[in-house]
């Protein structure tokens, strides 16, 4: 998988690199439009994070041209403007997603992960972890063979842990990837656990093996046995 | 009271004390005229008199002409003559009458005789209703003039002062319009004009400065909190941390977070407050109202919280994402202040949108709930700007909201 990082904050760029290539992908990074723009018309990626406020010119332009040369690459706008102009106008032109700094790298590991299993097996992929098998087209997940009844958030949780396996996910990613910006608005943290609860208690009746650890303090993991 | 109607009152006083004195003036100063007249014509007559006595030698023939008296009094001694006035009773008017009495000495032969002329003065009665009568119509006139003076005067004159009045109550410093006042042809409005555009000018500046400065600090704020965040979540999955090193990640990720949430607060703020959120469209908003119930339905029920709802069709004229913003702080509000197995009520009807909530009293008035970093202090993670931006929403839309605790319920009344 080769990922195109448009990003000019460079210890913002050092971190995503680094997050990336932990996750196993081939990134290229560039810190300015020009570079970005010669990157986009000589290689092909699968994915490009794009940021908009670029030296040299608006990332919503590389958007553009990536959606000319390179119609199959997965597109996410990474950006500090949290305006909907930007955010309305990067989808216009092409971009599969949007996301607003400052973000938790789970959650854009989780939007590429997601981003790149539409693009590439058009949804019809499914995602084997031990003995669960999780299949996105029909939001299914199977244990051992058995079907696991799960909630819409119940469902999102598991596939967020398991795009992020072995990764330490906060309290604070959790409740914003469920939730969103409404996780300000509420108490979420409790919340969060008797979600993680719920879903731990089904997989464990299904006879499945418990995958979540609970980290000290700070959040959970899920632990590829 | 309008300038003109105070400097009218000025005028009508000032010019009926005027008008007074003026009558009292001309009546004493035509009274005295006439008087002398009258005295003169007592002389005059005094004069034939004594002409006709010394050609005839004999007193002239007592005559009553009206208002005139002629009298012989036949007496033994010498006097100086006296000229006085007296008051007599007219059989005729039935009143008494002030006459002009002119006694003199006529000597006929060898015998003295004192002569009266009256003369009766009733005219200047007369003369001074006409001068009061005429000085009435006079005053009329006057006052009649200036009040279509103001009128017009308001209406020509002081034009341009009343537009520029008009203009500064529409001036609004965060609508970033800017309308230069007219110049006028009278120096005192012009140098007011041109002192006000400059005022105008300069506060619009500052005020966008300011604001501009707000909205880019939290934005480069955000970038070195991204860098920040995103360094120790690496730094947390570095697998060999001992349980004390987690810890101090731990906490300074919470604050991080914590920082992070609060500048992305004053972010919305400084753009609400920079109209960037600008409504140019009705949206449904009861369906927005459902859509967040909806969003924090789960939340309710893991709660124990009960809902009730009496949601009727609403169109507002509201920005769709300060929509989601206001309700989902007060709604967020209105859980989180909550009591186990409590209620939240939300009412929307064409008029107010009420949502309520039991719970325990705050030791916030409801006047300082909606000030920036108050906070209720019972749930410490909040930054205290969440009433803030609803109240700043509000003030954008033109919606009042109204915040108050009875039977241990909150109350929050916006009022479209």
């Amino acid at each position: 998988m080769k990922v195109l990082l448009i990003e000019d904050e460079k210890m913002l760029g050092d971190s995503i690199m680094l997050f990336l290539k932990q996750e196993g992908y081939v990134c290229e990074w560039v810190n300015n439009f020009n570079a970005g723009d010669e990157k986009i018309s000589m290689y092909s990626y699968d994915c490009a994070l794009v940021d908009i406020g670029l030296p040299g010119g608006s990332g919503l332009d590389l958007v553009q041209s990536l959606k000319r040369l390179q119609p199959k690459a997965g597109i996410i706008i990474i950006s500090a403007k949290n305006s909907l102009d930007d955010k309305v106008s990067g989808l216009d032109l092409g971009a599969d997603d949007y996301l607003t700094k400052p973000f938790h790298l789970s959650e854009l590991n989780s939007r590429i992960k997601s981003l790149l299993r539409r693009r590439n097996f058009e949804g019809s992929h499914e995602i084997v972890v031990g003995d669960m098998k999780i299949i996105p087209e029909s939001f299914e997940v199977q244990v051992n063979g058995r079907h696991v009844m799960l909630t819409k958030k119940e469902y999102g949780l598991l596939l967020y842990f398991v795009s992020n396996k072995n990764r330490v996910l906060t309290k604070e990613a959790i409740a914003e990837h469920l939730w969103g910006d409404e996780a300000d608005a509420m108490d979420s943290f409790d919340f969060v656990y008797s979600h993680i609860k719920n879903l731990r208690k089904k997989i464990i009746s299904a006879g499945g093996q418990d995958f979540i650890e609970s980290v000290y303090g700070m959040g959970y993991k899920f632990v590829n046995a | 009271m309008k300038l003109l109607t105070r400097t009218g009152i000025w005028y009508l006083a000032l010019s009926l004390a005027l008008f007074v004195l003026a009558g009292f003036v001309f009546f004493h100063v035509v009274r005295a005229d006439i008087e002398e007249d009258f005295t003169e014509n007592l002389y005059l007559e005094k004069d034939h008199v004594i002409q006709f006595a010394e050609d005839s030698l004999k007193l002239p023939q007592v005559h009553y002409a009206i208002g005139d008296q002629l009298e012989f009094k036949h007496i033994g001694y010498d006097f100086e003559e006296v000229l006085s006035d007296t008051l007599l009773y007219n059989a005729g008017e039935e009143e008494n009458q002030l006459f002009r009495r002119l006694t003199f000495p006529l000597r006929l032969g060898n015998e003295k005789y004192a002569v009266t002329i009256l003369k009766a003065l009733y005219e200047t009665d007369d003369l001074a209703d006409s001068i009061v009568f005429a000085f009435a119509i006079i005053a009329l006139c006057t006052l009649l003039m200036l009040f279509v003076l103001n009128w017009w005067l308001s209406k020509r004159l002081w034009q341009p002062f009343y537009s520029t009045l008009q203009k500064l109550s529409q001036f609004e410093l965060h609508k970033n319009e800017h309308h230069d006042l007219p110049s006028s042809s009278i120096i005192e409005f012009n140098t007011l004009n041109s002192e006000i555009n400059k005022l105008t000018e300069k506060v619009s500046r500052d005020y966008r400065s300011l604001k501009e400065f707000s909205e880019n600090a939290s934005h480069e704020i955000q970038t070195p909190l991204a860098i920040v965040r995103a360094k120790l979540e690496l730094l947390i999955n570095q697998n060999n941390l001992s349980e004390a090193q987690l810890k101090l990640v731990s906490e300074s990720y919470e604050a991080i977070n914590r920082l992070s949430k609060l500048n992305q607060s004053l972010l919305v703020l400084s753009k609400i407050d920079n109209r960037q959120f600008y409504a140019d469209d009705r949206i449904d908003f009861t369906q927005v109202v459902r859509e967040k119930l909806e969003d924090f339905s789960e939340l309710m029920q893991f709660r124990g919280i009960q809902l009730k709802t009496d949601l009727n069709p609403v169109q507002l004229n509201i920005h769709p994402y300060m929509a989601e913003i206001l309700l989902s702080n007060l709604i967020g509000n209105a859980i989180k202040h909550n009591r186990e197995n409590g209620c939240v009520s939300v009412q929307l009807s064409s008029k107010e949108l009420v949502i309520s909530n039991i719970g325990d009293p705050s030791h916030i008035s409801s006047d300082d709930m909606f000030r920036r970093f108050v906070k209720s202090g019972a749930s410490g993670d909040g930054c205290g700007l969440g009433l803030a931006i609803v109240k700043s929403i509000c003030d954008a839309c033109h919606i009042e909201i109204i915040h108050d605790y009875s039977d241990d319920t909150h109350s929050f009344r916006l009022q479209f």
